[in-house]
């Protein structure tokens, strides 16, 4: 056992080179850098000793396969080095900002949940009833409306006309819970859309197979109500194909997060994420992508273990 | 063009009976209500002045909502407007702009030239920094060496290229010797280059540090910072010019979405926003519990040419077909929803040069079909490469659409910022649809860097004129103020006839203020000077 988790970490070793490589030599294709964009708010001619000696600073004036190895140097001794943009480290920027992007993820894998389940489970129970209807129209909704038009409209409808919630920011848990929970919702809801149309679709798929089989019959046959059926005989079997796309959701989320975090003015990393990339903040993107690619790699790396554990034949591969 | 202390109401005022408007004697200091002298504006918003006896109240927290967020406070390395605004909130400049566009006393008192190449900088006495430390000619001259050596790395070192020598005299006294005579040498010292810091605290934190521990004279301390979510400043009570600033505390939200700054704005989340969505702002206009103030003039729009040997502009008469071809008045009102102003030349109208009389052009699709016949290109076909900007886009395709008229082909490509960027420096740009961004107190401080042929702009457009060189020296060396401006018009008319830019459109800053906002004015260069801003 110990041996295949040592092969599996092991193996993890060169995807995460390999993503390095990619996310730096990528980020140097794109035309345009930093001394560019720093030279274009002069407003004024920056002389070209002045843009040899900004190169200089910056560590762009030597061969990228240098920078490469320099970066690469400074990532195993632990230092991601300084924000173009702003001179901090770039983990003093990283890390406040995975917080509000976490919070509203989850907050919207739960409102996603909480609707598309039940609303998937009834659709399947009685298929082409109003439920089913009203489902398919929700799933053609959420499927179909962009972020920043569900952004834009909820803050327009709930903040403007109704004036029930905050249009923008973040506040932390840790400062005041119910304000954080305030500015979670809208784009929590705004996020959950387009995973709600996709839940409801999965959901009435993966019910409507449960509902077919044996026991089910059996348990209408005890005379139990379509409910109990429903909620405690099929749920279970039903709930497992919709937790692994559940699981599949976390490039939705993220993706969604850059849309949803500047729209609603959220501090997370789908905004500095892209900010940095049009801002050719190679250190920030080079270190966000390199930490997100490292955080798919742990997971799959548990759950290669895990089931190693619970099945000894996958171990012995 | 709101510039009053007392706004408990606000009516609409036509743009004639804004030009007349007088103003707040007590509140006139820097970057101060210039005299846009253009005709044909819209209706503009303002505040009324129904009454001037009007004291300001002290106290309350300021909230704002930025485009973007300020990044760094370090004025020398600082880039972008937010930051410029920033870090002048916290460091006090050498030298304010009046209501003429003149300079006027900040923390230099008064000056004196006594050759055309030799400033003499008197300095305000009793002025400390936030650290206790002493303001004096010495710090001056720290400050200003700090922006010359090339260590530091700022780009605000071109701006200051013609001093020579600097020196403290004596302890309030400082001499600039310049390289070559410059009238327009003063004028970076009204902005980020003018913005003095606590030797001792630059010492202190070093460079690396300095962005985030920013200590000036200014009437704000830096109290806090986070990255894209807000900067606090505080109220300096030690700030020389007594009683100001009136609010105890500036919080600044960087909020990138137009539709969602401006519902903060109408929720009471923020009382003051930058940047409000064009589109909304005929609406906006008519909304009693918004304020909307145009500064016209922050933007210059141009069409561009590369004159190099490969590019159609590089024929003259192609070039000059366009100041006939495009219907300005059209681009106003459709791209721009009638904001902002029709222009012929690079001069500003917020800038006293400016003549709004200047008409030199009309849309005239026979007189461009001529020109373009004597170009002899016959069907020409040329790229512009656009930048994500939804109004620049907009505007471009009407240029393209005009352009199709008169038997030109525009192709359009788009880039992001820094691509846009980087094909401008190759030189590799056909054609420039972006112009100018930012005011800039003095016309030769961008002109010269698109039209000298030493400036970059100019090389990247493969423009050169020694004409034009001859002008630009020419009206540097000038003291007087009107024959300065009249060497200025013949530069425009010079830019005109050589049509490596065509001018077509002064854009607007827009800000959005809460009624209880008093004593906002909207300077031209889009920077708030938080100081003269009380909370009613």
């Amino acid at each position: 056992m110990f041996a295949f988790a040592v092969r599996r970490t092991a193996a993890a070793i060169p995807v995460l080179v390999m993503v390095s490589l990619i996310v730096f030599f990528l980020m140097r294709l794109l035309p345009g850098d930093i001394i560019d964009l720093i030279v274009s708010q002069a407003q004024v001619d920056v002389s070209e000793e002045m843009i040899a000696e900004l190169r200089r600073q910056y560590g762009l004036d030597k061969p990228v396969y240098v920078q490469y190895y320099v970066w690469v140097r400074q990532i195993l001794a632990g230092d991601f080095g300084l924000s173009f943009r702003s001179h901090q480290p770039v983990i003093e920027i990283i890390l406040p900002r995975l917080m509000p992007t976490f919070q509203i993820g989850l907050a919207a894998l739960f409102f996603s949940s909480l609707v598309a389940i039940p609303l998937g489970a009834i659709s399947a129970a009685r298929p082409n009833s109003i439920w089913d209807r009203i489902g398919a129209f929700g799933t053609f909704i959420g499927a179909s409306m962009p972020y920043f038009l569900v952004g834009g409209l909820l803050i327009y409808f709930v903040s403007l006309q109704l004036g029930l919630l905050p249009p923008s920011g973040f506040v932390s848990p840790t400062d005041d819970l119910t304000d954080s929970i305030r500015h979670t919702i809208m784009p929590a809801i705004t996020l959950a859309l387009s995973l709600t149309a996709i839940l409801i679709r999965q959901a009435r798929a993966s019910f409507s197979d449960v509902l077919q089989h044996p026991y089910i019959r059996t348990a209408y046959a005890k005379g139990l109500s379509e409910t109990r059926v429903v909620v405690q005989h099929a749920m279970k079997n039903a709930l497992l194909p919709i937790v692994t796309i559940l699981g599949l959701q976390l490039g939705v989320i993220l993706s969604g997060a850059v849309v949803t975090e500047t729209v609603f003015a959220v501090p997370g990393i789908g905004r500095l994420l892209v900010d940095s990339i049009l801002g050719r903040d190679y250190p920030i993107v080079q270190a966000l992508v390199l930490l997100i690619a490292a955080a798919v790699v742990l997971a799959t790396l548990l759950v290669d273990i895990v089931y190693g554990v619970l099945d000894p034949r996958s171990s012995r591969m | 063009m709101v510039n009053s202390k007392a706004t408990h109401e606000k009516k609409f005022i036509s743009r004639s009976a804004e030009k007349e408007s007088t103003q707040c004697p007590s509140l006139l200091s820097r970057r101060q209500f210039v005299k846009a002298g253009v005709a044909g504006v819209g209706g503009i918003v303002i505040p009324s002045l129904s009454a001037p006896a009007f004291a300001a109240g002290r106290g309350g927290t300021l909230k704002v909502a930025l485009t973007a967020d300020p990044i760094s406070f370090d004025p020398h390395l600082t880039g972008n407007l937010q930051g410029r605004g920033a870090a002048q909130s916290i460091h006090d400049t050498l030298f304010g702009i009046d209501n003429k566009g003149n300079l006027s006393p900040m923390l230099v008192d008064r000056w004196e030239q006594p050759d055309n190449k030799t400033y003499l900088l008197h300095l305000r006495s009793g002025v400390k920094f936030h650290d206790g430390t002493d303001f004096d000619a010495d710090a001056v001259v720290y400050n200003i060496n700090r922006i010359r050596n090339p260590e530091t790395g700022s780009i605000r070192s071109g701006e200051i290229k013609a001093l020579d020598r600097i020196e403290a005299v004596d302890r309030l006294t400082v001499k600039m010797t310049l390289k070559y005579p410059f009238a327009a040498f003063l004028f970076p010292f009204t902005d980020v280059s003018g913005c003095i810091g606590s030797p001792a605290a630059f010492e202190k934190y070093g460079k690396e540090r300095a962005n985030l521990n920013p200590v000036g004279t200014g009437p704000f301390k830096f109290a806090g910072y986070s990255q894209d979510t807000e900067t606090v400043l505080e109220r300096n009570g030690n700030y020389w010019d007594a009683g100001k600033p009136y609010v105890d505390r500036l919080i600044l939200r960087p909020i990138p979405t137009g539709s969602t700054r401006l519902i903060e704005l109408q929720t009471g989340g923020v009382d003051l926003s930058e940047g409000l969505p064009l589109q909304n702002i005929a609406a906006l206009r008519t909304q009693p519990d918004i304020v909307v103030s145009e500064r016209v003039g922050f933007r210059w729009e141009y069409i561009g040419f590369n004159a190099k040997e490969k590019f159609p502009g590089s024929n003259a008469r192609f070039r000059q077909a366009f100041q006939w071809a495009i219907d300005r008045e059209a681009l106003h009102h459709v791209a721009y929803f009638g904001t902002g102003a029709v222009g012929y030349s690079g001069i500003l109208p917020s800038h006293p040069f400016h003549e709004s009389a200047y008409k030199p052009f009309t849309y005239n699709k026979d007189m461009a079909g001529k020109l373009l016949d004597e170009s002899g290109l016959g069907s020409a076909e040329i790229t512009a490469y656009l930048r994500p900007e939804p109004v620049k886009q907009r505007a471009a395709q009407l240029v393209q659409a005009m352009a199709a008229d008169v038997g030109v082909k525009i192709n359009l490509e788009q880039l992001d910022y820094a691509s846009h960027r980087a094909k401008l420096r190759s030189g590799e740009l056909p054609m420039d649809m972006h112009g100018w961004w930012g005011y800039r107190p003095d016309p030769d401080q961008y002109l010269s860097v698109l039209l000298g042929s030493d400036g970059s702009y100019a090389k990247r457009h493969g423009y050169n004129n020694p004409k034009m060189d001859d002008l630009f020296r020419k009206q540097r060396a000038e003291t007087d103020r009107d024959k300065r401006r009249a060497l200025f018009r013949r530069i425009t008319d010079l830019m005109n006839e050589d049509a490596i830019y065509v001018p077509w459109h002064y854009s607007s800053d827009f800000k959005g203020l809460s009624p209880r906002v008093k004593g906002f004015h909207h300077a031209a260069d889009a920077i708030i000077e938080y100081k003269h801003i009380s909370l009613g």
